[in-house]
């Protein structure tokens, strides 16, 4: 009895060690290899994170991308694709003119080198764009896509809108929660300001961020240089109090940002 | 094939060692009558089950009792019967699961609750099932073709709810259930209340559970060559709230009973914050928001009212089943605009209406000796709307009618015999769709037709035949056989959409034949007074099997990668579930079950997606019996679960490494005076093991499941 269940255990074992190493067809592959970018690939901070996959163009150049297709059944198509990522992808500003592209290309045979030439149209908003190029064969296989941060200036306006504050005028403004207050002042832009737009936040250093929707404004849909600021703004009681920074951001028409940082202190 | 044959030949190993082991003869049995009791609660009950559905004799029948299904509680009710052999689930996150039987879910497996089929956009993978796992006092499984008394979708099998058993008696009870559960912070409470007379009853309950985002053993997952953090073991927005409450109204008579019985499951659950669109590392930073559900999330409501009665009249009974249905599915996101709308309007990306009205009749012929009779109609009308700045299905509507008779035959002591045959009529009439591009001055600019008018008309036969045979004593062969029928779905006709998380542009095909196959399955049931086997295997094979194959081509739809479209292919399904139970000595029995699935389709030689791994589940329970009244027997369990590697995968699933997973759980009551107190407590994953399930929504962002996760319940009954 005890013989006969040593041999069954050491069995047992010896088919548990025993790996399976089983892959799914080999034959199948398919992948993409980037050879070569007009512009080289860099590391930059990208919604605050650092990123190591951005390429830097400005807008009326081309984007060139030199690419390597393999697969083991018959090549089908490739895809490429930029939209924009001006607000990290909380998706909350409206389309305007943000350019887009698609361009999806039938392919043959096993193993392509091919330019895939981006023109950038010279009226593209300046900003963050997600760039993604995926790869499929005949039989419906996809390969690991290959993903970019697009970081575009553009060529008419790289000039950030700036903002200039009249009121509050101290060093320090006090606010106390509950209690209206205003914030007077102006944007100006060296272009315009069409479709551009204000917004305001408070962040405490590393604390999470308090959007301050009052503030929210769209700049009128015709050709301008200077918007004025004069909002009311109430701070809710559930706000953390202390020291604390106001800070304002504009957007002109080519999206270039300007910032103005006031420091506060929420009280009571 | 090779595979096949070295998990069967472990599975043989591990049974005979432990057989070997253990030689009958060093078994002390003192009272048999406890040990009896003791060994039908904690093992799957096999024979003696009285289903609804007199389907069930030849069928393969698994279920859990409440007790069992409180002990081993999961995260929610299929998570729950999972261990079962041939059931699996689908999971998104901890909230979110669907029914797996013998490899096929989707609109392949039926659940019922109280006679009346759920319906709930049963089509979609990330849709869970919206029943209240605590007000589920009865459930069984019956596994395999059961088209002639479900009609369309009663293809791989039925999971059925039963309504509680309510003794004829005075009586009134309470009963509290609270618990908590360490992994994702769950807090949940369920309250029953029952009164009853020997003529009538009522039963009302409520359920309240909230959660946080689950916890997993890892700190970054590697997604398309990128390194992606999960900060403090939590993964992102994988929260959820939950609040369910019941009525039930019934009244007994001479003339038969009768009942109505009203639900609302209302949910909230996230999605993990990287499983729309590419997870980028600066969406995944840590907010400590762990309970606050933002988005992208899902909002389920599911309301109910049901009515059965059961008529007798001289040697007929009459069962009469009636159900109204409003399912509302919303999927919240940030919305893309992509020219779409000139302002996103609001958050919900998709939001789904869906009505139905169902209807069913049976008379059965009583009194005849060796005969039993039944025929039946079954009706069922559903619309559905849609709306949301999305769009993956259309609007329609769907009538059904179906007719079937089933008849059982007594040949012999020994053999019993039964055959059912149906006849369906379906219609299904969807409407067009256009969805619009507008400019930025909210000027229509461009419309694109996202769904075609279309009606589609369908009749059907469908038969089945089955056969127990006693050839021994406690013994028994079963067999079945019988044509599976499934029309389309309209997600399978008419989508057209992106499906976030996947990439997939889904597409519809109207001109899908129904699925069309046959089916068929074995039992070998063993019985003895110490020990039970059963063997179950099982074959299919489908003319067309329904399902997404990818096109080679991609979407024109903006971040949108390759089209997937619904086709046909000749599909066969194969497998088996084993389990094996015995009693070791004095309060200690052991259990295993082993289940096994494999798929291929024909024409691409390429395995089906979502297919269950290999699996053995190995249970010891210990029960020890006290000498004091005010203490009962203590249930210990200790289960060692085994998932081989799942390497037949289809194009574009990645395949997943095996795992070996550890629980332990323990429940005691006590009695005082008319109250019993319950504590019950559970520790799942032990060992706290990185694993990936091949079955989860997750599984292609490399998601590893949920770390140690230690629960404790407390359950106070008063009678």
């Amino acid at each position: 009895m005890k013989k006969l269940n040593y041999l069954i255990l050491t069995t047992l074992i010896a088919f548990t060690a025993c790996k399976k190493d089983k892959q799914t067809n080999q034959d199948e592959n398919v992948s993409i290899e980037i050879l070569e970018t007009n512009t080289p690939i860099v590391t930059e901070e990208i919604c605050d994170h650092e990123e190591n996959n951005v390429l830097k163009v400005i807008s009326g150049n081309d984007l060139i991308i030199k690419m390597k297709l393999l697969s083991g059944a018959s090549l089908s198509q490739y895809k490429v694709e930029i939209h924009n990522n001006y607000d990290c992808h909380g998706h909350e500003t409206p389309p305007g003119l943000e350019w887009e592209y698609s361009n999806i290309v039938d392919l043959t045979g096993n193993d392509t080198t091919l330019s895939e030439k981006i023109t950038i149209p010279e009226d593209a908003k300046s900003g963050n764009y997600h760039c993604v190029i995926r790869l499929v064969d005949k039989l419906g296989n996809e390969a690991e896509f290959v993903d970019f941060n697009i970081v575009v200036e553009n060529k008419l306006d790289n000039e950030a809108p700036i903002i200039t504050i009249t009121d509050p005028n101290t060093d320090t403004f006090i606010i106390q929660k509950n209690t209206p207050f205003i914030i007077k002042g102006k944007v100006t832009d060296n272009l315009n300001l069409k479709f551009g737009s204000l917004e305001g936040e408070l962040t405490w250093n590393q604390e999470p961020e308090f959007h301050i929707e009052s503030l929210t404004t769209q700049f009128i849909d015709q050709d301008h240089t200077e918007s004025e600021i004069n909002h009311t703004i109430i701070l809710p009681n559930s706000l953390k109090t202390g020291s604390a920074t106001l800070v304002i951001r504009a957007t002109d028409l080519y999206n270039n940002f300007g910032t103005k940082e006031i420091p506060v202190k929420v009280i009571d | 094939m090779y595979f096949i044959k070295k998990q069967i030949l472990k599975s043989l190993l591990i049974i005979a060692f432990i057989i070997n082991s253990n030689s009958p003869a060093k078994a002390q049995v003192k009272n048999i009558d406890t040990i009896n009791n003791g060994l039908l609660e904690t093992v799957t009950i096999k024979e003696n089950i009285t289903t609804k559905q007199p389907i069930g004799k030849t069928l393969d029948v698994v279920a859990l009792k409440r007790e069992q299904m409180l002990r081993t509680q999961g995260n929610n009710l299929i998570n729950t019967l999972e261990k079962l052999p041939g059931i699996s689930s689908i999971p998104t996150g901890t909230g979110i699961a669907k029914p797996v039987i013998r490899g096929m879910s989707l609109n392949r497996v039926v659940v019922t609750e109280y006679g009346i089929k759920q319906e709930g956009q049963q089509w979609g993978m990330d849709h869970g099932l919206e029943i209240d796992q605590f007000n589920v006092e009865r459930i069984e499984a019956i596994k395999g073709p059961m088209s002639v008394l479900y009609g369309s979708d009663g293809i791989g099998g039925v999971l059925q709810i039963l309504p509680p058993s309510i003794p004829s008696i005075n009586n009134f009870a309470l009963e509290y259930l609270g618990n908590y559960k360490s992994n994702n912070n769950l807090w949940g409470s369920s309250v029953k209340l029952l009164y009853s007379t020997p003529k009538f009853y009522i039963l009302a309950r409520a359920t309240y559970q909230d959660y946080a985002s689950y916890k997993v053993p890892a700190t970054q997952f590697t997604y398309n060559n990128y390194q992606l953090p999960i900060y403090n073991n939590r993964l992102k927005n994988t929260g959820g709230k939950e609040l369910n409450g019941s009525l039930l109204l019934g009244i007994k008579r001479n003339w038969g009973n009768s009942s109505i019985y009203f639900s609302q499951y209302n949910q909230e659950a996230g999605f993990f914050t990287g499983a729309f669109g590419i997870p980028r590392a600066y969406q995944l930073t840590d907010d400590g928001q762990y309970r606050v559900v933002g988005l992208p999330k899902q909002m389920i409501q599911h309301t109910k009212l049901i009515s059965n009665t059961t008529y007798f009249w001289k040697s007929n009974k009459i069962e009469i089943d009636l159900g109204f249905q409003y399912n509302k599915r919303q999927e919240l996101s940030q919305p893309h605009a992509h020219g779409n709308a000139y302002v996103p309007t609001g958050n919900t990306a998709l939001s789904l209406k869906l009505l139905t009205l169902s209807g069913n009749i049976r008379h059965q012929i009583l009194g005849l000796n060796n005969w039993n009779i039944t025929n039946g109609v079954q009706l069922q009308y559903q619309d559905n709307k849609i709306s949301g700045f999305e769009f993956l299905i259309p609007a329609y509507q769907q009538n059904q009618i179906g007719l079937f008779n089933f008849t059982e035959y007594k040949a012999s002591p020994s053999i019993l015999i039964n055959a059912g045959l149906r006849i369906d009529y379906a219609k299904q009439i969807i409407q067009e769709k256009y969805v619009y591009q507008y400019n930025q001055l909210g000027q229509t600019i461009d419309s694109s037709l996202r769904a075609n008018a279309t009606e589609r008309k369908y009749w059907n036969f469908t038969g089945s035949m089955g056969l127990a045979w006693q050839f021994a004593p406690k013994q028994k062969i079963k067999f079945n056989v019988g044509t599976a029928y499934r029309i389309p779905s309209i997600a399978e006709l008419g989508s057209n959409g992106v499906h976030h998380g996947t990439f997939r542009h889904e597409l519809g095909n109207n001109a899908l034949n129904p699925e069309r196959g046959i089916m068929s399955d074995l039992g070998w049931h063993i019985h003895k007074t110490k020990w039970n086997f059963v063997l179950t295997p099982f074959v299919s094979y489908f003319q067309n099997y329904l399902y997404l194959r990818p096109t080679g081509r991609f979407s024109t739809l903006p971040e949108a990668g390759q089209v997937y479209q619904y086709s046909e292919a000749p599909a066969v399904f194969a497998g088996f579930e084993w389990s094996v139970d015995w009693k070791w000595f004095k309060n200690v029995s052991n259990d295993i079950a082993i289940e096994y699935v494999w798929n291929n389709n024909i024409q691409s030689n390429t395995p089906i997606p979502f297919t269950p791994p290999f699996s053995i589940l190995e249970e010891i329970t210990w029960e020890p019996q006290w000498k004091k009244s005010w203490l009962l027997p203590t249930h210990i369990t200790l289960s060692g679960h085994y998932f081989a590697a799942q390497n037949r995968v289809d194009r574009n699933e990645p395949t997943t490494g095996d795992y070996f997973l550890i629980h332990l759980s323990a429940a005691q009551t006590f009695t005082v005076a008319k109250q019993k107190i319950t504590l019950y407590f559970q520790v799942r994953n032990l060992t706290n093991t990185v694993y990936y399930n091949n079955m989860s929504r997750y599984r292609i962002l490399n998601l590893p499941e949920q770390g140690r996760n230690m629960q404790v319940m407390l359950k106070w009954n008063f009678n």
